[in-house]
């Protein structure tokens, strides 16, 4: 348990009120038009839970779940799976940890927008780098391009992702890692543990509380991508590749349609607070540590 | 413990201190230095008119004494922009460049000055009756007023290699109504394609044509072009009033897609992802044999990519056609070409009105269109002749540079951008429905069929939620392409 203390409170509090400002006050204008119908333009008009009903058995918001989930739970597998690999990799290294630090944060340093943009022309067919090389290597590619066919578009999306995100798991892994205490470890190889135990017995149980936070952190940033699916795909081909995100800034922010995407907005928070929630349950406070 | 307290009213103001610097440093749009002079701002976006016309703001400035920011963003900042500014009936943007479907919209919700007292005040300025008025019905009138003036006006016409053409014996589709143009039908024009596709000439292996597959409004824009040339429309009666807005889009519309589907064989497979411009380009680097695209392409192909100076693999080689139309098809029957563009309106909160209207009088002027087409600014070609007015189709200066100008200028009267792409305010949402389902069908995930079920099905849901349907509740206008070109001559005799 905590031990009692004010100070923490009084740090955090004029973050909170910053976020009472720019959250909770949106979100009750949110609630309250969910109720209504309202579209740009038009009269205001109370209709109940008509919205959520809409959205709820909308088969696009269905789908777009589906995408979101998906998307999110195998980037963010990838993610922290690659990401140990290069933190350990990193961690044994000597001499030039900085410099490869420096180098591992250039991905990030790409606004995830230009990131889209960069990854859609090196996917183009005929003047793309990486449709050139894996049709160098003998892999089959779709004639209409990668983020052209209904089966590969999606994992384009994944690659992007996984490429500028990667590094940010990996770091915060890192730093778990190097905080790992070096006699416990050179105690176990006194005793012939191998490396593959020490990770197992030593190092994996003191740095999972990292990971479970890396995963949750990047799990709530891939829920709500918006940006790459808009440049590279558009959520296309068809809504293959559209996230909840991406359909609710057309139904907001193209269609107008206010009140129904006030109500998808609440459904779509609604669903990450359910997951998180689960997600920790399960995790970070298991036990009641 | 005092140590503790330091700490943390040290921590608490480093973060108050940053919290307001951060506040201060978020980038707000170019203020506007109140001077004596008047300021304007004009929300636009770099579509083709706006590199021209951004050249000529200084002589705008010279001549009035009216300083311009002249924005060019992207195509969803424009309108994300414009309708903030409304809803906060903020002054500002003063001058707000317009889509085509987004007047309705904005002008039922009071979001745009209605130009006809000052077009009438003006008349001997703004000439009225030298608009062409297919383009002012499309872009500009929305229940018998207008609302913006014309500022680029797209049709969709054919470009074609002229070359390839002679090479394989083929026919030059028609530039006039006055020369032969029944056989020019879409049968004809996909059996083109088919003679085109696989070809090699000079080295070059073809494709028939390029189509363009992006969601949701590009592949509209194309689809839609389809949908008129066959005589379709979306609702049982729009515009004409009394305004029935029974589905109908399906009794064209898979005639359309299957058009459509059978092009995209004989295009790049790849073309499913293009946006509007990416065909253009495609197009400009050698490898098509025939392109039906906004107008806009007609001079855009001539660069490697847009905007960018150079010169492509076609100038020189491919000319400018009529669009196809439906077998028995006569002149005067329905209108076979989508109309689209873009104009200039007022923001009714401005509060320089006077001068954002001296802004719209200038840039849609006679004199200033000239200009825009006779320059060559940094891209280094001409670039602009989407023009509005009757009088710059028969420029002599204009007609040397733009020799199509004949054939676009006929394409006008057999044009209609309400009907194509029905100017309502829940356009947007049916146009997304459309996106999804044409792009579907492209990708070989559902039939024609089911792709008009799931059509028919969320446009009824739509319609039926915003009370379009069953029947539609608000007030109508008989909004005809006559009416336009009457009110426009009553507007210049005052």
């Amino acid at each position: 348990m905590l031990k009692e203390s004010k100070y923490p409170y009084f740090l955090v509090l004029p973050s909170l009120i910053f976020l009472i400002l720019l959250t909770i006050y949106p979100l009750f204008y949110a609630l309250y038009y969910s109720f209504h119908y309202w579209v740009i333009g038009s009269p205001v008009i109370f209709i109940g839970l008509d919205n959520y009903y809409f959205v709820l058995t909308n088969p696009l918001f269905i789908n777009s779940l589906i995408i979101t989930l998906k998307f999110s739970g195998i980037v963010v597998a990838i993610q922290l799976l690659l990401g140990l690999a290069i933190a350990l990799g990193v961690s044994g290294i000597k001499r030039g940890q900085g410099l490869i630090c420096a180098l591992l944060i250039m991905p990030m340093s790409v606004a995830p927008v230009i990131a889209g943009i960069i990854f859609r022309y090196l996917y183009f067919k005929g003047t793309g780098v990486v449709h050139y090389f894996l049709s160098l290597l003998g892999i089959p590619l779709p004639p209409e391009g990668i983020l052209g066919n209904p089966d590969t578009a999606f994992w384009g999306l994944v690659v992007t992702d996984v490429w500028e995100w990667t590094p940010f798991i990996s770091l915060i892994i890192l730093a778990s890692l190097l905080s790992v205490p070096s006699d416990i470890v050179e105690a176990a190889r006194v005793d012939g543990a191998s490396s593959v135990k020490i990770f197992r017995h030593i190092t994996l149980p003191l740095i999972k509380p990292t990971l479970f936070i890396a995963a949750m952190l990047r799990f709530m940033q891939a829920y709500n991508t918006f940006d790459i699916v808009y440049v590279e795909t558009g959520g296309g081909p068809g809504t293959t590749t559209q996230t909840l995100s991406h359909y609710l800034f057309y139904e907001g922010l193209v269609y107008y349609r206010l009140g129904y995407a006030s109500a998808l907005t609440l459904i779509i928070f609604l669903i990450a607070i359910v997951v998180i929630n689960i997600y920790l349950k399960f995790t970070i406070f298991r036990g009641g540590e | 413990m005092q140590k503790k307290a330091i700490v943390a009213i040290i921590a608490v103001v480093v973060i108050i201190i940053a919290g307001v610097a951060a506040w201060l440093l978020m980038a707000p749009p170019t203020p506007i230095t109140p001077t004596e002079k008047v300021t304007i701002r004009v929300l636009a976006l770099q579509d083709p008119f706006w590199f021209p016309l951004n050249d000529l703001i200084p002589e705008f400035e010279e001549k009035y004494g009216i300083d311009v920011v002249f924005e060019g963003v992207s195509y969803y900042e424009v309108r994300l922009r414009a309708v903030s500014a409304f809803l906060a009936k903020s002054p500002d943007i003063d001058v707000v460049v317009v889509d085509q479907m987004w007047v309705a919209e904005y002008a039922d919700a009071g979001w745009l000055l209605p130009l006809d007292d000052l077009i009438k005040r003006d008349r001997e300025e703004v000439k009225p009756d030298d608009f062409i008025p297919e383009i002012v019905h499309a872009l500009s009138e929305w229940r018998g007023k207008i609302w913006t003036l014309p500022v680029a006006a797209y049709g969709q016409l054919v470009m074609y290699r002229k070359d390839v053409f002679d090479e394989l014996g083929l026919r030059h589709p028609p530039k006039s109504f006055k020369e032969d143009y029944e056989w020019w039908t879409w049968d004809k024009y996909l059996e083109y394609v088919k003679t085109i596709h696989g070809k090699t000439i000079n080295g070059v292996t073809f494709y028939g044509t390029v189509e363009v597959g992006q969601q949701p409004a590009p592949i509209v824009h194309k689809w839609t072009q389809y949908l008129i040339g066959m005589g379709g429309k979306w609702f049982e009666r729009f515009p004409e009033a009394p305004w029935n807005f029974e589905v109908k889009i399906h009794e064209k519309g898979k005639d359309a897609l299957k058009l459509f589907l059978e092009l995209y064989k004989y295009s790049p497979p790849e073309s499913i992802e293009y946006f509007w411009f990416d065909a253009g380009v495609r197009f400009g680097k050698g490898d098509i044999g025939i392109l039906l695209w906004w107008t806009p392409y007609c001079y855009l192909i001539k660069q490697p990519e847009y905007m960018v100076p150079g010169v492509s693999a076609v100038v020189g080689k491919y000319d400018v056609a009529l669009p196809p139309h439906p077998e028995g098809w006569k002149v005067g029957d329905h209108p076979i070409m989508s109309i689209g563009g873009w104009s200039l309106g007022i923001n009714p909160y401005s509060k320089h009105k006077e001068e954002a209207w001296k802004f719209i009088k200038w840039a849609t002027s006679f004199e200033t269109q000239k200009k825009m087409g006779l320059l060559k600014g940094d891209w280094g070609e001409y670039q602009f002749s989407d023009f509005v007015r009757y009088s710059l189709y028969k420029d002599p200066e204009l007609l040397e540079v733009y020799p199509w100008l004949p054939t676009q200028l006929e394409a006008w009267k057999v044009g209609n951008g309400k009907i194509s792409r029905p100017m309502i305010p829940l356009y947007f949402t049916l146009e997304g429905i459309l996106g999804r389902y044409l792009n579907d069908a492209m990708a070989g995930r559902i039939t024609v069929d089911e792709a008009f079920e799931g059509i028919l099905k969320e446009f009824n849901t739509a319609l039926k939620q915003n009370f379009y349907l069953p029947e539609y509740a608000g007030p109508m206008f008989d909004d005809t392409i006559e009416y336009v070109a009457d009110h426009l001559k009553k507007l210049a005799k005052g």
